[in-house]
């Protein structure tokens, strides 16, 4: 069994290089197996308002498991095959670059939590029929089994997100830094890359809050949407400064997620079209229109740019309490932000309440009390991430 | 050679009721149905259907000549989309056309509309059917069972912030 050893040999090195291209590889397939079932997400709930479901495989289901089941596979056999490696004594896998997992399996974290979470997936995915047969199609989001498969997803995404960060601080270690992007390195960009999901999860979770359920209390008035995004965004702008070491990083991953965003109303659209043609679907008659939106979700841009700018002025104070107080402060700036940017709710909220514009005002400041507070555990998080290298 | 004879007998035991069941059952209910200038008679082999589950049955022309489709329509304010069946001859009874329905998505009340076309014209035949859902959980443990995931998830967070504080002093 081997046990932890310094990389410090030219030997050492160069396992411990290999080790981790071999991550990275599987690392990368993780990540295009995500963005595929984040992709079919956004098809799925397309589909099931343009066209409805007559089984439970349909087209984006078909997509979103697949993807699933790829990834699933994938972890699985990371897991397999780096617990004999760990067995062997193959130099770069020891104590120090896996974890013990069931006294049985020594894997990176990373992979074992993605694996654990497509399993979340699968389980979520029958359990979730069973709830349509009983209550019919045009479910609530908020379900169990909804919840279930969206935090599945989650799980995953998680996983991968350990994946890069700790390639991220192995190569901080060994110095092997000099290759950048746009001033990140490759797995930075993939870390960047796995909390899109977070980003994606946020919004999706708080779907129903742009129709069922529009305010979280009507005495006082308190609009519910900008609020469940001032839990996820400002969190992932957290986490992501934090890991990355770089302000900006929070830019970048709301550009990253605005594009695969756009990209994935656009293969919902393009998709149900086709199919629907192709295969003789009808539309339902609440089906909204194909066009898509330009920018959708926009308050994720807003509120990154917002966090940038706050973090970066803070953090340019040089007293300690200024640093400390830099995330609770953008995540506040941010959180404002996003709640008074939120248009979607805005559109919604003035067909249906008088004085909508100043609920959202007043919402923004719940909100951004919110996001303080999450940007906040997002920070702790992201340093636990800043220093994993299992 | 006596193990070969056992083994062929009990796997003959075993699926004979298959053997009886794959298209020569009987059907539970027998309704005439006329869909414009055509009539014929749909076998439905249970005359209710159980939700999330496959559904079949059998049409037998008695005007030949036209075209099936066949669609199971939910009833108004039933939560569901038209199902398409799929529509094809049947192989043992000439004439007849077997209707599979994948999967009825819902429980409740549904028409099964029966279009019929052909040279002497067309039309349609409506067939109530009911749908019986599976025995439905409470739904406390519905959400107790689909938070099992953020119950992990708290957790995890929360050993991974103690090893990281135990990083931190033991630095």
């Amino acid at each position: 069994m081997s046990t932890t050893a310094a990389v410090s040999t030219p030997a050492d090195l160069a396992a411990g290089r290999g080790e981790s291209r071999r991550r990275i590889l599987a690392g990368v397939l993780l990540l295009y197996f995500g963005v595929q079932g984040s992709v079919g997400l956004a098809w799925d709930i397309f589909w099931h308002v343009a066209v409805g479901r007559d089984r439970f495989l349909t087209p984006p289901h078909v997509f979103m498991y697949t993807a699933v089941a790829a990834a699933g596979l994938i972890s699985l056999y990371m897991v397999l095959t780096s617990t004999w490696r760990y067995r062997r004594g193959v130099a770069g896998v020891n104590d120090g670059t896996t974890t013990p997992w069931l006294r049985l399996f020594h894997a990176p974290v990373g992979f074992v939590i993605a694996g654990l979470g497509c399993l979340t997936l699968l389980c979520a995915a029958p359990l979730d029929n069973y709830w349509h047969i009983l209550y019919g199609i045009d479910v609530d989001l908020w379900t169990p089994f909804h919840i279930m498969g969206l935090v599945g997803g989650l799980i995953v995404s998680i996983g991968i997100m350990y994946l890069f960060a700790s390639e991220a601080n192995r190569a901080r270690r060994r110095g092997d830094t000099a290759r950048r992007l746009l001033g990140m390195t490759g797995p930075e960009w993939g870390f960047c890359l796995a909390v899109t999901n977070i980003f994606d999860q946020t919004f999706t979770v708080a779907l129903p809050a742009l129709s069922q359920h529009l305010l979280l209390s009507s005495d006082p008035a308190v609009a519910l949407h900008p609020l469940l995004l001032a839990v996820g965004l400002p969190l992932a702008f957290g986490i992501l400064v934090r890991q990355v070491g770089r302000t900006e990083a929070a830019v970048v991953g709301a550009a990253l997620y605005a594009l695969i965003n756009l990209a994935s109303e656009g293969f919902a659209r393009l998709g149900t079209a086709w199919l629907v043609a192709a295969e003789g679907y009808s539309y339902r008659p609440t089906a909204p229109p194909l066009g898509i939106n330009p920018l959708p979700d926009q308050q994720v841009v807003v509120g990154a740019v917002m966090f940038w700018l706050a973090y970066r002025y803070f953090i340019a104070v040089p007293t300690r309490r200024a640093r400390r107080a830099a995330p609770w402060v953008a995540g506040l700036m941010a959180a404002a932000g996003i709640a008074l940017a939120d248009r979607q709710w805005l559109a919604v909220a003035t067909t249906r309440l008088e004085n909508a514009g100043n609920v959202l005002m007043i919402s923004a400041i719940l909100a951004a009390l919110v996001g303080a507070l999450l940007a906040a555990c997002g920070d702790g998080a992201g340093r636990v991430l800043r220093q994993t290298e299992r | 050679m006596k193990w070969l004879l056992r083994l062929a007998l009990i796997t003959t035991v075993l699926l004979t009721p298959a053997l009886v069941q794959a298209h020569t059952a009987i059907p539970a209910k027998i309704v005439d149905a006329q869909a414009g200038p055509y009539a014929f008679e749909v076998y439905l082999f249970a005359d209710i259907a159980h939700a999330g589950q496959a559904y079949d049955l059998m049409v037998l022309p008695k005007t030949p000549g036209f075209r099936l489709t066949a669609q199971l329509l939910p009833a108004p304010g039933l939560s569901a989309t038209p199902l398409r069946g799929q529509v094809a001859p049947d192989p043992d009874v000439p004439g007849a056309f077997d209707v599979h329905f994948i999967d009825v998505t819902t429980g409740g009340d549904w028409t099964l509309l029966l279009g019929a076309d052909g040279p002497a014209g067309s039309g349609e035949a409506r067939v109530p059917l009911k749908a019986v859902p599976p025995p439905a959980i409470p739904i406390w443990l519905g959400w107790l069972v689909g938070l099992i995931p953020v119950y992990g998830l708290l957790w995890f967070a929360y050993r991974e912030w103690r090893r990281f504080e135990l990083t931190q002093r033991a630095a």
